[in-house]
């Protein structure tokens, strides 16, 4: 398993690096002191999971996350930011706290392994797109989530952001919908027009609309258009 | 003196001074029918107003709004004339002396008017004394408030150490066991002073201003080896000034939050440069600190911790105390200003 370990500092760095040189599997590949050198070295490296401090200077934790593609796994290391980690929903993220307990991370090390075991092949990356198991890091204002590509029902362009629907909540997050539509699983997701991407597992019922469009109805009723020009296309990959 | 004898020595004075001024102004000489008569006045008027004490305690006239007093009192003054008037006739009359008999019913109404003038002035004395109580009780009741919340407020205020900076200290030196143990054990013997001045300190309304700088260094070497070469720091302290008193963890708030900002939020780091000189009467302490000061950028718990600071010093010295932070040749720059009274 490749990790990447983020902190600022030295001896925190040093010390996770310690802890972890008990594991075999777990092959330190790069150790990163600030936010822009991480992206790069996630890039570079596409590492199975990061160790990821949230305080550091200039850029956080959090930012780092909004600036990356896809959030690969992540476990957070913090001091004592009770505020931060209030952010997520319950159990939706590992974090490990300084100084760290080593059971602390033998459970977190076994968590991951045994999500790493049961993605099923088919939803890995393919041709370097996006699985359905992968997640994203979303963040609204003081919330933040990450959720699977399989969770989320709609992608609608707003100018320079794209507006992520799933379950009760839409936030933004700074990215174009065209190279969203690029990275995304095409057996998945499609683009019905210029404004929307759907998960097609979402959609509930397809009629017939003006101009030879069609009109979707995802499963919680919300009414989704397709251009005309879509619609072709819409109906070979469905009739497919 | 309780408050019922002072009521009855105002009680004899004022009715005595009227009475005397009314036998110094008598026409003619001084008969014995006038003083005997100056007597039932006098009698009559502090039975008939202890009366009307009586009344007014128990009908609670002394919580009546000022809007609803002024008409109360003014028709108890007419009905308190009236019985007055009544008395002075029977007493006459019992007495077996020729009551005045007013010729008509004007000089009635003026007579029984100015009667009532007595009993307005009587009320206005006794109400305003009691208004006068009221006031200074309320305003003594008001310090006293603000004392107990100034003590309260001042434990709250008290900083205690950032657990943040404490468990990223263990982690540093959790990491330096392995790496270089001497330093690790250095590092644990100033955690443990730290600890333990802080614990102390927090006790304290003032200490001496050394024992503060020992808990700052402490604090900052820590910081040191957590931050590494990205954390310097540097002092110039008048020596005149160690044996001052100084309000325990001021100056630590102030350096932690220098730290804060002007180092771990840098990613080159900065430096940190404390000093503390004699200015006239007034100790003088600056920090100076790497960064830039953004007063609306500024985390919640740093924007508490400053406002604490401020609160701090003016509850312990008034106007006579300052802080100030600003950007300054290209740094934040914090002022305390300490009056040296002792």
């Amino acid at each position: 398993m490749k990790i990447i370990i983020i902190d600022d500092e030295r001896l925190a760095r040093q010390e996770l690096a310690n802890l972890l040189s008990e594991y075999a599997e777990m092959e330190i590949v790069d150790q990163c002191s600030n936010a822009n050198d991480a992206i790069v070295s996630i890039e570079k490296w596409n590492p199975d999971l990061i160790f990821l401090d949230i305080n550091m200077p200039e850029k956080s934790g959090f930012d780092l996350l909004m600036e990356l593609e896809y959030a690969p796994k992540v476990i957070f290391v913090t001091a004592y930011d009770e505020f931060a980690l209030k952010a997520f929903e319950v159990n939706a993220l590992d974090y490990l706290l300084k100084p760290v307990d080593p059971n602390r991370l033998q459970e977190a090390v076994n968590r991951i392994n045994a999500e790493q075991d049961s993605i099923p092949d088919l939803l890995k990356d393919q041709n370097g797109r996006l699985g359905m198991n992968d997640q994203i890091f979303l963040k609204d204002g003081e919330k933040c989530w990450f959720v699977k590509l399989e969770d989320i029902r709609l992608f609608e362009s707003e100018g320079n952001y794209v507006r992520v629907f799933f379950k009760s909540f839409k936030p933004l997050i700074l990215k174009s919908l065209n190279t969203l539509n690029d990275r995304l699983d095409q057996k998945h997701f499609f683009r019905v027009s210029r404004k929307y991407i759907v998960n097609l597992s979402y959609i509930d019922k397809v009629e017939n609309w003006f101009n030879g469009g069609l009109q979707l109805t995802l499963k919680n009723g919300e009414k989704i258009e397709v251009s005309r020009r879509q619609a072709t296309k819409f109906k070979d990959l469905m009739s497919l | 003196m309780s408050k019922a004898v002072s009521y009855w020595i105002a009680q004899v004075l004022g009715w005595g001074t009227l009475i005397t001024l009314g036998l110094i102004f008598q026409k003619g000489e001084i008969r014995s029918e006038f003083v005997l008569e100056a007597a039932l006045f006098f009698l009559s008027g502090i039975v008939i107003t202890h009366f009307y004490r009586g009344i007014i305690i128990k009908w609670n006239w002394l919580t009546l709004k000022l809007i609803k007093l002024i008409p109360v009192v003014l028709i108890a003054s007419i009905l308190l004339s009236v019985l007055f008037f009544s008395t002075d006739f029977m007493m006459d009359y019992l007495l077996g002396r020729r009551p005045v008999i007013l010729k008509n019913f004007g000089d009635l109404i003026f007579q029984i008017l100015s009667y009532a003038a007595y009993f307005l002035f009587w009320s206005i004395i006794y109400f305003g004394y009691h208004l006068f109580e009221k006031s200074r009780e309320q305003e003594i009741r008001n310090i006293q408030l603000r004392a107990t919340k100034n003590v309260a407020e001042l434990q709250n205020l008290r900083t205690q150490l950032n657990p943040h900076f404490m468990f990223n200290a263990m982690n540093s030196i959790r990491a330096l066991v392995d790496e270089n143990p001497e330093k690790a054990k250095v590092g644990i013997t100033k955690l443990s002073n730290l600890l333990r001045s802080t614990l102390i300190a927090g006790k304290k309304d003032l200490l001496p201003f050394e024992d503060e700088l020992d808990i700052v260094k402490d604090y900052l070497d820590l910081e040191k080896i957590r931050f590494e070469e990205r954390l310097n720091f540097s002092f110039d302290i008048e020596p005149e000034l160690l044996k001052r008193n100084f309000p325990p963890l001021l100056l630590q708030t102030i350096v932690e939050n220098a730290v804060k900002h002007g180092i771990s939020s840098l990613s080159k780091g900065g430096r940190v440069f404390i000093s503390a000189n004699m200015v006239e009467n007034n100790m003088i302490i600056r920090v100076l600190n790497s960064g830039k000061y953004n007063p609306d950028k500024r985390s919640k718990s740093t924007a508490i911790g400053i406002e604490n600071s401020i609160k701090r010093l003016q509850i312990m010295f008034g106007d006579q105390a300052h802080l100030k932070i600003g950007n300054h040749a290209g740094e934040v720059r914090t002022t305390i200003t300490l009056p040296l009274n002792e």
